[in-house]
């Protein structure tokens, strides 16, 4: 079942990567000496670079691999996993980046906190960044503990272990820095891996679309689906609700806001949500419209690939790693498996960073200490924070190594559309937003989301094994979404509170 | 007169506009293709290899690029005419 067990090629590209990460964490970790070194790289990252980095942080194995295995079983409807991301960051470039930079230090919170009571605002947020960050750290550590068995022969459990080991070194030692360049590197190599398999696969095929889709559509089971929609059966409440999660799930992600904090200047700011755009639009489209077919017109019922029941070997994870196998040998399926490699660790890096500013800056430094926490303390607190949460997501990957935990992935994005967005939109564009109405409505959105998953079929039905699900559908981001932004609004114009008179005032105050 | 804080105003309303559009499209391109695909699947038979559906999604990806491209174009404007961007403001100590 193993990929790459013999292919000498893959593990030097594996071996090249970890040296080239802990290359770049030497050499950030000598320009880390301050809090803001390590959590916002001293806000002195260029635009270009951070929107490189930021499509790195965002694109994670399962866009590349995730999104060629939903082609591959459902056809056209993966369409909304790929265009979500782009009006994610169409609405981060035109609506929150600029005020987001102006108004932020370290974290999303530090907007919200400037004009709401900062203590209780920088719990909720923290819990929101932590609940969101922990739960897509765990989806991606138990992928990638599945996945490197299977690409490198690595026990779960030695993989789990590498990869948490590596990331909170990149992240304790060289910090913000250290993880841009990891980002970096990892967008470099995805878009060029994709780049070029994208052209091995239309080579195959003389480079005519025409006979690339008439051979997918002739292989696949039902090929209509390929280029029509209806393959993942989704009535239209439920495709709204996914469309919605996803949407503002990314434009709220923490770990994403917090890169849009290590940039100089708002411009600057700008720039990388542009960017960031470009490269998500290049690489989503390549995959949708070319690997993705190519998968399904190669792959499909190709006996090298497929196991004694007719499946294929590894899971329709892999199709995109075998197609590398087909059309380039050993050599390119060692690089592909290296670039997902990078790619796991640049994922991880970010989102382990997003925690740990959560939990020194926004918990320790401004509620434990009351903002009275000096620098030295604060980026000590940073690096213990990094430790702990790299070793709590290990022990939690490990403990969940047999559960299926796919829920947890639509759940982390479902958590920050209904808490982080609305609190964070209404703080910077509504008057009217009072501490009192961001609390009941953030912690509502969470509440519902949590709830509405747990009811759900993902859960309910497939964990907990009951018949029928109490909540029908799997998507209750549209119920958590309007929950949160309706109880901010309705509690906020209600609130005749010292506090909420003081927040309306501060509105004009926090300026544009 | 048409001063600098009218000038942020305005584009911020055109941010808006397009920011509400582009997920607007998209939740109507979305609710669209499920409901056509539960309700009226022949709607859907027949055509050629590269579908209306799969065209309007790559229309769709084309015209979010541009009209970022334009809006950022306008913003870099701004931000080089006199007055400039706006003052960033240093968050408070503590906060």
């Amino acid at each position: 079942m193993t990929a790459n067990v013999h292919n000498g090629i893959a593990i030097a590209c594996f071996f090249a990567v970890i040296a080239a990460t802990l290359g770049i964490t030497w050499w950030a970790a000598r320009k880390t000496a301050s809090r803001d070194d390590l959590l916002v790289a001293g806000s002195r990252i260029p635009g270009i670079h951070n929107g490189i980095a930021i499509a790195g942080d965002f694109m994670s194995a399962a866009t590349f691999l995730g999104i060629t295995a939903l082609y591959f079983t459902s056809g056209f409807d993966a369409v909304i996993y790929i265009l979500a991301p782009l009006v994610a960051f169409a609405i981060l470039l035109f609506l929150i980046v600029e005020r987001l930079r102006r108004h932020g230090q370290y974290t999303f919170a530090d907007v919200i906190c400037r004009r709401l009571d900062p203590k209780p605002m920088r719990v909720l947020a923290a819990i929101c960044t932590l609940a969101s960050g922990v739960m897509y750290l765990m989806v991606q550590m138990v992928g990638a503990g599945a996945l490197m068995q299977v690409l490198f022969g690595m026990r779960y459990s030695h993989s789990v272990a590498l990869i948490g080991g590596l990331v909170v070194l990149y992240v304790a030692v060289g910090g913000m820095l250290a993880t841009t360049w990891v980002q970096i590197t990892k967008a470099a190599l995805l878009v060029l891996g994709v780049t070029v398999l994208s052209f091995a696969v239309l080579m195959r095929f003389d480079f005519d679309f025409n006979l690339l889709y008439e051979r997918a559509m002739h292989v696949h089971s039902d090929g209509r689906l390929l280029t029509q929609p209806g393959g993942l059966q989704l009535d239209v409440i439920s495709a709204v609700s996914l469309a919605l999660a996803m949407t503002f799930g990314i434009a709220g992600s923490p770990h994403i806001l917090m890169r849009f904090l290590t940039v100089p200047t708002a411009a600057a700011a700008r720039t990388s949500a542009f960017v960031a755009l470009l490269i998500t639009s290049f690489v989503f489209t390549l995959i949708f419209f070319v690997v993705s077919v190519g998968g399904v017109a190669l792959i499909t019922g190709e006996p090298a690939f497929l196991d004694t029941n007719g499946k294929i070997v590894g899971g329709t994870n892999m199709v995109a790693i075998h197609l590398s196998q087909l059309l380039g040998g050993a050599p390119f399926l060692g690089v592909m498996s290296a670039v997902t490699f990078a790619t796991i660790l640049a994922v991880v890096a970010g989102l382990t960073l997003a925690c740990t500013a959560a939990l020194s800056h926004d918990l320790f430094a401004n509620v434990v200490r009351h903002g009275r926490c000096s620098e030295t303390e604060e980026l000590w607190a940073s690096r213990i924070a990094a430790v702990l949460v790299g070793v709590f997501v290990v022990v939690l990957a490990l403990g969940f190594e047999k559960q299926n935990i796919a829920y947890l992935a639509s759940l982390a994005l479902t958590l920050a559309a209904s808490t982080t967005f609305p609190i964070l939109m209404l703080t910077m564009y509504w008057r009217g937003l009072t501490t009192r109405g961001a609390l009941v409505g953030g912690g509502a959105g969470l509440a519902c989301a949590v709830l509405l998953v747990v009811l759900g079929p993902a859960v309910w039905v497939d964990i907990f094994g009951f018949k029928e699900s109490i909540f029908d559908s799997p998507y209750p981001g549209i119920y958590s979404i309007v929950t949160a932004f309706g109880l901010s609004w309705f509690v906020s114009i209600l609130d005749r509170s010292e506090q909420g008179v003081a927040d309306r005032r501060s509105f004009a105050a926090q300026g544009a | 007169m048409f001063s600098f804080r009218t000038r942020v105003a305005g584009l911020e309303r055109i941010g808006w506009g397009l920011a509400s559009a582009i997920t607007l499209g998209y939740v109507l391109f979305v609710a669209l293709l499920s409901y056509v695909a539960r309700h009226h699947p022949q709607w859907l038979t027949g055509g050629g290899r590269m579908t209306i559906a799969m065209g309007a999604a790559l229309v769709f990806i084309v015209a979010v690029l541009t009209l970022t491209a334009a809006y950022l174009h306008r913003l870099r404007r701004r931000d080089s005419q006199p007055g400039g961007p706006e003052p960033r403001s240093a968050p408070e100590p503590g906060r």
